[in-house]
């Protein structure tokens, strides 16, 4: 009878096989003397161990995640376009951020703007903004505006956004003009910027008619306060003989320098803003009523301005103005006493001076690190 | 007997799962105990694989001889975490390489001519039918791999890994190999 065999017994059967076959040569192996051997050889395999692979694919994969991730975030996903031809131009990634900006617009505009790596909106606001008070905005709510490059439904949003943006900027700063030249020049005729004096230790005020220390101004390109005042004067057509300044201040906003002048005529009260290329971005006035009422009609004699007051105030202090910086000086009145308030900061310590505005004394200071 | 050679086959399969590499250490730093350890469990697995690459006993038996003298010079290169039979049988691969380079029969490898086995050819019991049957009706590499599980004791994973082969391929020329040698011994059985 034919026998069928299985895998198993199959198996077994080469095991028995082998058994009855193999050979006893341990006494020849174990006594022969063999050397180590000093390198692996030919026949001696170099284990190769097994490089875990879950390590290099997730490396792999972040590599490729973080790869994608910058080619994202660098693509231009639209570019935004203001102005005619046009003047300014945003380059704009997929996140609603800011790549590049070119213009060939005044460098007032973009030159003090740190705009790339920005949330859009927050760059249109700063250009508008820009363009409004450097009296650029010549269309208006009509300013060309347009967005290109990307999908029809972000390219949309980006327009909605830019256009919001302008009409803010236009409703807030859409009436400054650019200031007209005077007479028969092209060009304003500002006064010569005042020699810049160090201011006297003593601690008693200066008294009215002494030389004005002119503040600094804060980089090369921009005005001093001297000649922002001198800009705001002309603009209205008065000289400073014809008024008293009740108010200078160095401000910034949306990372633009700009003047805040407060002063007033026997008959017309005016507020100035005046950008840091010494332009008049904002002006309005009021006329006075009752003839000044609690106005004095200037008379330097009887009463000093803004800008003596903070020079009191820096000379109390002993700081000279150099030193200072965002210093203000404001005209108040308090129970019928009529006092500027100065303000400036030193290093790290802040002062706030009381000023008498008809004796320029020291009225009350503070200062506080 | 029976039950003696089993008992050798199931310790060796014991060996090759535990502390073989702790012996190949103790090897490297001149142990003779733990080389005769190693002998006795591994003498039958170096032979069979010897034996399937051979097709000849005595070339097996020379294969064997040089394997275990080759463990013992190399035992102290051996880098543990490794499969430690793998790299024996790698060692017995490339010794019957060099072998059959030095008589000029490289380009036989992969097949050597069947010589005589241990068995005599008189001998017509069923395990030396079906050994003598391997050597003539496998091709080489299903020598291989019936020898190496079969008798040596590996998984059919650790000699895919040792041959390079899928898994699938190994198993596949495994059962195809058994099917030929069962049907090998039916035709011996009618003669």
């Amino acid at each position: 009878m034919r026998r069928e065999w299985n895998d198993r017994e199959v198996e077994q059967l080469l095991r028995r096989a082998v058994d009855r076959s193999v050979p006893d040569v341990f006494e020849q192996v174990s006594s022969e003397e063999v050397p180590p051997l000093l390198n692996e050889d030919h026949i001696v395999p170099s284990p190769v161990r097994r490089r875990r692979r879950w390590p290099i694919f997730a490396a792999a994969c972040l590599l490729l995640f973080l790869a994608g991730a910058f080619y994202l975030w660098m693509s231009t996903a639209a570019i935004i376009s203001i102005g005619e031809e046009p003047e300014i131009e945003m380059a704009v990634n997929r996140f609603q951020r800011v790549l590049r900006v070119d213009g060939i617009a005044d460098d007032a505009v973009l030159g003090q703007m740190t705009l790339e790596g920005a949330e859009v909106e927050d760059a249109l606001e700063s250009v508008f903004t820009a363009l409004a008070r450097q009296g650029l905005l010549t269309g208006g709510l009509e300013t060309p505006v347009s967005v290109d490059g990307g999908s029809w439904r972000y390219n949309r949003e980006l327009l909605d956004l830019a256009q919001e943006e302008l009409q803010e900027a236009w409703e807030e700063y859409g009436g400054i003009q650019p200031p007209a030249p005077s007479g028969d020049d092209m060009e304003p005729d500002l006064p010569s910027p005042e020699p810049t004096q160090p201011v006297p230790s003593a601690a008693q005020p200066s008294s009215p008619g002494t030389a004005v220390t002119a503040v600094p101004s804060t980089s090369p390109t921009t005005v001093t306060m001297a000649q922002a005042r001198a800009a705001a004067l002309a603009y209205v057509g008065l000289s400073e003989a014809d008024v008293v300044i009740e108010k200078e201040q160095q401000d910034w906003d949306d990372g633009q320098m700009y003047y805040e002048l407060e002063f007033h005529s026997a008959d017309t009260a005016y507020e100035c803003v005046v950008n840091a290329a010494g332009q008049v971005v904002q002006c309005e006035q009021e006329p006075l009523h009752g003839g000044g009422g609690a106005m004095e009609r200037n008379g330097q004699s009887a009463s000093i301005n803004a800008r003596q007051a903070a020079e009191a105030a820096l000379a109390h202090a002993g700081v000279s103005a150099a030193q200072v910086e965002d210093w203000s000086s404001e005209r108040e009145e308090d129970n019928g006493v009529v006092y500027y308030e100065v303000e400036f900061q030193c290093g790290a310590v802040e002062y706030k001076y009381h000023i008498d505005a008809q004796s320029g004394a020291v009225l009350s200071y503070e200062q506080e690190s | 007997m029976f039950l003696m050679m089993e008992g050798a086959w199931e310790a060796g399969r014991r060996l090759a799962a535990t502390d073989c590499e702790a012996l190949l250490r103790r090897i490297g730093q001149g142990d003779a105990e733990a080389f005769e350890h190693f002998y006795r469990a591994t003498d039958r697995a170096i032979y069979a694989y010897a034996l399937s690459l051979t097709r000849n006993h005595h070339d097996a038996q020379d294969i064997m001889m040089e394997a275990y003298l080759k463990v013992r010079s190399a035992a102290h290169l051996y880098r543990p975490g490794g499969k430690p039979m793998a790299w024996v049988f790698t060692i017995v691969k490339n010794l019957v390489r060099d072998q059959q380079r030095r008589t000029g029969r490289e380009e036989l490898m992969g097949d050597c001519p069947e010589g005589e086995l241990a068995i005599p050819e008189s001998d017509r019991s069923d395990e030396a039918m079906v050994l003598r049957q391997a050597m003539r009706v496998l091709s080489a590499e299903e020598r291989e791999i019936v020898l190496l599980h079969a008798v040596s004791g590996l998984k059919h994973r650790e000699i895919a890994g040792m041959l390079e082969r899928p898994l699938s391929t190994v198993l596949s020329r495994y059962h195809r190999a058994l099917g030929k040698l069962r049907a090998a011994l039916l035709e011996c059985e009618e003669v």
